[in-house]
């Protein structure tokens, strides 16, 4: 018998399980770098079809359904992984890498579900396994965040159990195909697509992001930054192409990201926010990917183009950063600065995907992001257009500008910070993913021919290369005459946030306050009668004597004045 | 007969558990969920086992906060309650339902002792003492209905009737309830108060439903005015209890009143159906919010917005999970002509407001992980699964009342 196809997410996820299981610590590095490695080989060496189709009551499960849009995302996933097991292979705590295994595998088991059970399923396993990534850091804030973050996507979890129900009852199918044609003709559609799109992190449903990601630990939060937010642009991709209230949406978020992004403070918080700008370009792809319409299909493949992209250069700024809190402890603005002389390489390394998300030509931001903004110029949504480039001028001087001045420049070291050496593998894996921002940015040819379509654009032209040239030109002058102004303030920027910290402490105090005091009101004058009923309370209670031979008493003589009344009644009735 | 293979493939795992739990106490654990699993997939309506299981697994959590003599053998028992309660809709078998009753009500025997390193013997007499009365009285109640004499009928609906009421504490059969709530550990009062009452109340309903006469209409009445005086005498007792775990006692007593409430619809079939859904999701609702507080009281620290949303859903705030059970059960009560229970039903529920939010605050507190917290947020997630309407459940329900009559009945 030959085996036809084997799940690469559960080869991540039952392997995972061993690694705790190994003695020998170089044998267990080596494990931990060969599970992704194997799961890629078994993705290079998959057809595209439908495999593991299960029967599950009276539905069928499809655990592997193999085509176009769901490789893309797989093959990405399991190369972040290889990359970020390199950057995490000094970790000592055995239990992480389990969980950032069994994160990143059911990541993998969401991108190759062909049913919405099998989605489900792996969805909630994603959302537990990263909430670990989180409490592993073993801070209080970290805690509190990490069960907000739970909280966030447990409600979200439900929220796409309910449409899945519903869509089950109403159509007695569980297929996850594209509900595009369907949107808007039940309420069962909308409840899939919120619960996606809080995962996706879409505003006002973004706050989860930026409250946990900044606080989970250095290599977690690498982790983080591909799985979650990506599979949900693969099931937006999947189920709702072309619905236009994605396009509005995602062209909001990538400016909103951006903009609270120069408020924060945090080195990682800033990044995490432009987590939800660049997922905003997505998400905009996808809205406007209306299927058969060349400009629909630019936008599909502009939206996959970018995630993969996307995955790699934030994953390496994240790294980057990382390095930075690693050996210093801080990664506060304020508490920053000077360390150039002290981490040079993290400096450049870091800088390739500063670049590379700004969009320069030859960094691989470039040769997708492109393609989305020409999909909604194709389009002739000169508004969305005009949203999606500002939000790249941004970007770059958010996190090509802002950043690395207070970290790396800006005046002397404070004094304070202490800075070790960092270790040789997390820049190995910086390396590693530094030169796939470069060679696809240089050389985009390999991903261009696994996209969903076809792919007839072509990314170096004369007038894209100027257009995005002025942009960083025009970026670059009023920063360098403001820098200055760009340091980072103390104070915690409350985003949306804000509406759910804040009614949780008002919740308590309505309780506390006003409806307590309502009972008492209510138990002290209100009753009709009060005095009969504290009395009448009092007699109750004074029944339970303790004595059991008092209570038998009680009860007996109840059983048998009842037993006798009935025996009377049956006779006579 | 797979699905009787299966559950006894579920006990055997059970015992076997329970075995190896002597050495290792862990085995008893994972015996006893295996079971369960095993018995998830025997039980023929899974919308009603995914409940069962839900509960079956919070009790089997907050057992590890109790270091007890028998640790191990205390899963089994829990273990083998889950299974027999998701086991209660499979059979039509009369025989079958009884010992179901017996196999639920005798593992809370041993239960009810256990404390923190030892065994309460006193306790455990008065809980034994009104569980042998309750199950004899239930079982000739059973007995006389089943040989379907119809002189005797009236006295068979009552002898079970007042055997349920003292197997769950309905009042003025409840004086066990406070007692034992207040004496006991809180962990296994969280099961008596949760696990147990499930299988008495669904085995009575489908002897009476398989039973009744002409004369039911006229003898429910009794049903009727029993979880009146239930509800009052809970609700008002609870009102100047100082003791939290007593409060708890007395909102059972009322809890049961409620539930009670849901048998009358046993003279219209037609809206029996509503009747069960909405009378299983106030076993429920009262199983969470019971297995929360109670473990609030056994651990410390419990963060306060759980504990408002515990006393919400037993309030019946909407969409909690005790909201749509009173619902329920109120449209049952309107529909079969009982407007006077349906009133006071209402009435109860704005009586417990006081006790219930003062219980949210005396246990409420910061913010911590901790043991206690983690089975909170468990227990708030399973009331608040009815944000979306549980139609389905009702839906799901209703399927199975052409299933509900026994046989072994007559003759």
């Amino acid at each position: 018998m030959t085996i036809e196809w084997i799940h690469p997410g559960l080869i991540l996820i039952f392997g995972a399980l061993l690694i705790p299981f190994i003695r020998n610590r170089k044998l267990k590095q080596a494990y931990f770098l060969l599970l992704p490695v194997i799961a890629l080989i078994d993705l290079l060496m998959m057809q595209h079809g439908s495999y593991w189709n299960v029967n599950f009551m009276e539905y069928e499960l499809v655990l592997g359904r193999v085509d176009r849009l769901s490789i893309v995302f797989a093959y990405v996933f399991v190369i972040a992984a290889i990359c970020m097991n390199i950057y995490a292979l000094h970790l000592e705590r055995d239990w992480e890498h389990v969980s950032a295994m069994m994160y990143a595998g059911a990541g993998l088991g969401a991108v190759f579900a062909g049913d919405l059970f099998t989605l489900y399923i792996f969805w909630e396993v994603m959302a537990w396994a990263s909430l670990f990534l989180i409490w592993f850091r073993g801070t209080k804030a970290a805690h509190n965040a990490g069960f907000r973050y739970i909280m966030w996507h447990l409600a979200g979890g439900v929220i796409l159990l309910g449409g899945i129900v519903m869509y089950t009852q109403s159509t007695g199918s569980i297929e996850f195909t594209s509900f595009t044609q369907f949107w808007g003709t039940g309420l069962c559609y909308y409840l899939i697509l919120l619960g996606f799109i809080i995962n996706a992190a879409v505003p006002p449903l973004h706050p989860w992001l930026a409250d946990a990601y900044p606080e989970a630990t250095v290599t977690g939060a690498v982790y983080m930054t591909a799985f979650t937010t990506k599979s949900a642009v693969y099931v937006l991709a999947r189920g709702f192409p072309g619905v236009e209230i994605l396009m509005w949406l995602g062209a909001i978020m990538a400016v909103y990201g951006v903009i609270f992004a120069m408020l924060q403070n945090d080195g990682r918080r800033l990044l995490a926010y432009h987590i939800v700008s660049q997922v905003g370009y997505m998400v905009c792809g996808v809205g406007m990917g209306i299927f058969g319409l060349a400009a629909g299909e630019m936008a599909i493949n502009g939206a996959t183009a970018h995630a993969f992209c996307h995955i790699l250069y934030k994953a390496l700024l994240f790294m980057g950063m990382g390095v930075v809190l690693e050996v210093t402890g801080k990664s506060k603005f304020t508490e920053l600065g000077g360390l150039y002389k002290y981490m040079p390489v993290t400096f450049w390394l870091y800088m390739i995907g500063a670049f590379s998300i700004s969009g320069f030509p030859l960094f691989n931001g470039f040769v997708s992001k492109t393609m989305t903004v020409e999909a909604s110029a194709m389009l002739h949504e000169p508004i969305i257009w005009l949203l999606l480039e500002g939000a790249s001028i941004g970007t770059f001087f958010c996190i090509a500008l802002k950043l690395p001045r207070n970290v790396w420049f800006g005046g002397e070291k404070p004094a304070s910070i202490e800075v070790k050496k960092p270790p040789k593998n997390m820049l190995a894996g910086m390396g590693l993913t530094a030169a796939l921002c470069v060679i696809l940015g240089v050389y985009p040819e390999p991903l261009y021919n696994i996209l969903p379509y076809a792919v007839e654009f072509v990314p170096y032209t004369a007038g894209h290369v100027i257009a995005m040239s002025q942009l960083f030109i025009f970026a670059f002058i009023p920063f360098w005459i403001m820098r200055e102004k760009f340091r980072g303030e103390p104070e915690i920027v409350l985003d949306t946030d804000w509406f759910v910290r804040k009614p949780g402490r008002w919740f308590i105090r309505f309780c506390e306050n006003t409806l307590i005091k309502y009972a008492e009101f209510d138990e002290k004058r209100c009753f009709i009668f009060p005095a009969l009923f504290e009395r009448l309370s009092k007699a109750i209670r004074s029944i339970q004597t303790g004595y059991l031979t008092y209570y038998l008493q009680i009860v007996l003589l109840i059983v048998m004045v009842t037993l006798v009344l009935a025996s009377i009644g049956g006779m006579l009735l | 007969m797979n699905d009787l293979m299966l559950m006894l493939a579920a006990i055997v795992v059970i015992v076997l558990g329970s075995i190896v739990s002597v050495r290792t106490p862990k085995a008893g654990l994972y015996g006893a969920i295996l079971a369960l699993i095993i018995a998830f997939l025997a039980c023929d309506l899974p919308q009603y086992g995914v409940f069962i299981f839900a509960i079956a697994i919070l009790n089997l959590a907050s057992l590890g906060a109790l270091k007890s003599k028998i640790q191990g053998i205390d899963y089994g028992l829990v273990g083998l309650m889950g299974v027999v309660t998701m086991y209660i809709f499979n059979t039509a078998d009369l025989s079958l339902v009884l010992a179901s009753l017996v196999l639920v009500s005798t593992p809370t025997y041993l239960l009810v002792m256990i404390r923190e390193g030892g065994v309460d013997v006193e306790v455990g007499i008065k809980y034994i003492t009104f569980m042998v009365i309750a199950t004899v009285l239930f079982l000739i109640g059973a007995v006389i209905l089943a040989t379907e004499i119809k002189s005797l009928y009236i006295l068979g609906y009552v002898t079970l009737v007042i055997g349920l009421a003292l197997e769950v504490g309905i009042a003025p059969l409840h004086e066990w309830v406070p007692d034992i709530f207040a004496r006991a550990d809180p962990v296994p009062v969280s099961i008596i108060a949760s696990m147990a009452k499930v299988v008495p109340f669904v085995a009575a309903m489908r002897i009476l439903y398989s039973t009744s006469t002409e004369l039911t209409a006229v003898v429910t009445v009794f049903t009727a005015v029993l979880a009146a005086v239930s509800m009052f005498i809970g609700n008002i007792g609870a009102l100047t209890s100082k003791e939290a775990a007593r409060v708890l006692g007395y909102s059972t007593v009322a809890n049961m009143g409620y539930v009670l409430s849901c048998m009358v619809a046993v003279i219209n079939p037609e809206f029996l159906g509503i009747a069960l859904a909405g009378g299983l999701l106030l076993l429920f609702s009262n199983a969470a919010g019971k297995i929360g507080f109670l473990n609030a009281i056994k651990g410390e620290n419990a963060y306060s917005p759980l504990m408002y949303l515990l006393a919400f859903s037993f309030l019946g705030v909407p969409p909690l999970l005790g909201f749509w059970g009173k619902l329920f059960v109120a449209i049952a009560l309107l529909k079969v002509g009982y407007l006077w229970l349906a009133a006071i039903l209402v009435i109860n529920a704005a009586i417990s407001i006081p006790y219930y939010l003062r219980l949210a605050k005396v246990l409420g507190g910061d913010w911590h992980i901790n043991f206690t917290n983690i089975i909170a947020v468990a227990v708030v997630i399973f009331v608040m699964v009815t944000i979306i309407p549980p139609t389905w459940f009702v839906e799901a329900i209703e399927t199975l009342i052409p299933l509900l009559g026994l046989t072994g009945i007559g003759g």
